[in-house]
């Protein structure tokens, strides 16, 4: 089974992925790379610089929407693209994230970009268990 | 929250749309429970069917919103977005709890057009046509990681985001007349910075001046086809071989972070408000509560940001210019025609039943098309209607047009903002190579330079619906009216 694929007939003129995982640390690494793959090819970056990310939420669906906005957050303010990222998802009442993301510099001589992606929408926004694991469906604003 | 969906009913929405006259249907308020306004949609029988069925569904959504007057509409180069459909236009009435929705805007706030016109022919440019866009290039960051050439200090964007157009004009990055040649004059006076995030100006701060990706591009065309040479003179185009250069951007990361900020705002505020929406990102707060404020404030902050990128990249194009030809910009008569917001809302006074009301009006993938006489129409075209540019893709041209009376009474002074896509991006991206289109353009004489292939391959021509169609529609109502076709010989992507 692939770890993401872009869907066709959710949207005109935006990026729609589904990603799955068989626990929630597996679903928001495989949703972060569908994000990170259509910004650039992954095999043109280096791990160069690592970024952690820290969130909490209540909502599932909310924390994966903050936790994708994180990479759109870091390509614009910091230039920054990625090629890898680990997930740990812990759940305390509160789901608490913690994220390492690795990439670099955003070079477009080097790099073999893709689009720059404008923000996460909430358009049929969904994460939920499946017999599985996990499963989500994403909207990219391009 | 109704997460109503479009899986339920897709096409039955579009079953239901009537045709009321040539060019225009309507889907009754019996439609969908909740419907408190009538959906009307302009378009040919063609472009109906090139429409995707969320559309529909969409339009139909945006009908149940609190306080909307009249109707959903829908303009003739409509597509599915999310929440509402691009091409949307929807006033709602503050008076009677009606709302303000960063869906109703769009993430990209105030994208828009602008058009440059010059004294030069095809016959003086085509020669040095890769000169100039591969000069066009390297000066105009775009594309993922295309970085502003300006280093701004928070204090300074503050003052962008206060200041717009103005702020670059002030700081030698245009002229005088460049202002009157914007709407809002470049400057929307509400805006607030207090009421933008910190990580809004984060993702802005380096990031004047450059274009963006996906549909965004600077190209350089020719007036292929003058409709009405009494206007077009009067904007500024004279024959149909002068070279003008149009610019499609918005505000950028900083735009994009505030309308991300306040979508989530409104998620979590409208349950104090009794809102229930059919999708989340329709998500909105009545325009007089405490968030409706905030957000227009903070909307108004990107506006001004948008306007201000739009402003420098022109500055940048005038440079370009001057030193490929060694012409200073202004002997090559390189005047702003006009510069529109697509994405945007704004509170504009409009006649309802014989009555003068304030109303909040939203535009996403539309365009304000006024007509003669409108105080928001700068003084040199207060008298002929507010000038509008309909940018197509970069194969098939883009249009001039004016606004008109007959769009006061049909759609609130509004039109379409391009020619819409109709196949998804994924699906171009299969259908051809962004390498081979890029080849295949320069062989039909239109050059161009991307940042991204795949980008490039999602723009093909075939993606999108015929601009000419899209353009009849509104002509052919009265809506806006044709001026000058504009076809490419020069791009830049993103």
């Amino acid at each position: 089974m692939p770890k993401y694929r872009f869907l066709e007939g959710i949207v005109t003129a935006d990026l729609a992925f589904e990603a799955t995982g068989k626990d929630l640390n597996d679903l928001f690494t495989n949703a972060a790379l569908a994000v990170l793959e259509s910004q650039a090819r992954l095999e043109t970056i280096e791990p160069k610089v690592t970024k952690k990310v820290v969130l909490e939420h209540a909502d599932i669906e909310e924390l994966l929407f903050d936790f994708l906005n994180e990479i759109i957050f870091f390509k614009d303010a910091e230039q920054l693209i990625f090629k890898t990222v680990k997930v740990a998802i812990t759940k305390d009442g509160k789901y608490k994230l913690t994220a390492q993301f690795k990439g670099e510099k955003i070079d477009q001589k080097k790099h073999k970009l893709g689009n720059d992606l404008k923000a996460v929408t909430m358009h049929q926004f969904k994460v939920e268990e499946t017999t599985k694991g996990w499963r989500c469906q994403v909207v990219i604003d391009i | 929250m109704n997460e109503g969906n479009q899986e339920s009913g897709t096409s039955g929405m579009r079953a239901l749309a009537k045709k009321v006259r040539e060019n225009v249907w309507d889907i009754p308020t019996s439609a969908k429970p909740g419907m408190l306004v009538p959906g009307r949609i302009f378009a040919s029988e063609k472009l109906m069917q090139l429409m995707d069925d969320a559309v529909f569904e969409q339009l139909t959504n945006v009908a149940c919103l609190p306080g909307i007057v009249k109707y959903a509409h829908c303009m003739p180069d409509a597509h599915s977005g999310y929440g509402f459909p691009i091409g949307g236009v929807a006033a709602f009435d503050p008076e009677k709890n009606g709302v303000i929705s960063p869906g109703g805007i769009g993430f990209d706030i105030n994208c828009g057009m602008r058009l440059i016109t010059t004294t030069l022919t095809e016959k003086d440019v085509m020669p040095k046509i890769k000169e100039l866009v591969d000069t066009l290039y390297n000066r105009v960051p775009a594309g993922v990681g295309g970085k502003g050439f300006l280093k701004l200090s928070k204090g300074e964007f503050t003052e962008v985001m206060r200041a717009g157009s103005k702020w670059c004009v002030e700081n030698s990055h245009g002229w005088d007349e460049d202002l009157e040649r914007t709407e809002d004059s470049g400057c929307i006076a509400w805006a607030n910075p207090d009421k933008v995030s910190d990580r809004a100006l984060q993702r802005g701060i380096a990031q004047l001046g450059t274009l963006g990706s996906g549909n965004h591009y600077l190209e350089i065309q020719v007036a292929e086809k003058i409709f009405d040479e009494k206007v077009a003179k009067k904007l500024g185009i004279t024959s149909n071989d002068q070279i003008c250069v149009m610019v499609h951007c918005g505000s950028r990361g900083f735009g994009h972070q505030v309308a991300t900020d306040y979508l989530k705002v409104f998620l979590n505020k409208m349950k104090d408000y009794g809102i229930t929406v059919r999708d989340r990102e329709l998500a909105c707060a009545p325009f007089n509560s405490k968030e409706g404020q905030d957000y227009f404030q903070a909307m108004a902050c990107a506006a001004n940001a948008a306007f201000a990128n739009r402003q420098v990249i022109l500055h940048r194009v005038r440079e370009c210019f001057s030193k490929i030809f060694n012409t200073p910009a202004d002997d090559l008569g390189m005047h702003l025609v006009y510069d529109v917001a697509h994405n945007v809302a704004k509170v504009e006074e409009h006649k309802v039943d014989g009555k003068t009301r304030k109303l909040v009006m939203h535009r996403k993938g539309a365009t304000r098309c006024f007509g003669p006489g409108r105080k928001e129409i700068a003084p040199i075209y207060r008298d002929i209607g507010q000038p509008v540019i309909l940018g197509g893709s970069m194969e098939t041209g883009s249009y001039l047009l004016l606004g008109t009376e007959k769009a006061m009474e049909e759609t609130w002074g509004s039109t379409a903002h391009g020619s819409g896509r109709t196949m998804s991006r994924t699906k171009a991206k299969h259908m051809v190579r962004g390498e081979n289109l890029q080849k295949e353009m320069e062989k039909r004489g239109i050059y161009v330079r991307t940042v991204s292939y795949s980008g490039l391959a999602e723009e093909a021509g075939f993606a999108y619906k015929p601009i000419s169609d899209v353009v009849d529609v509104m002509h052919n109502l009265g809506i806006s009216k044709k001026i000058v076709w504009l076809t490419p010989r020069g791009n830049v992507k993103g």
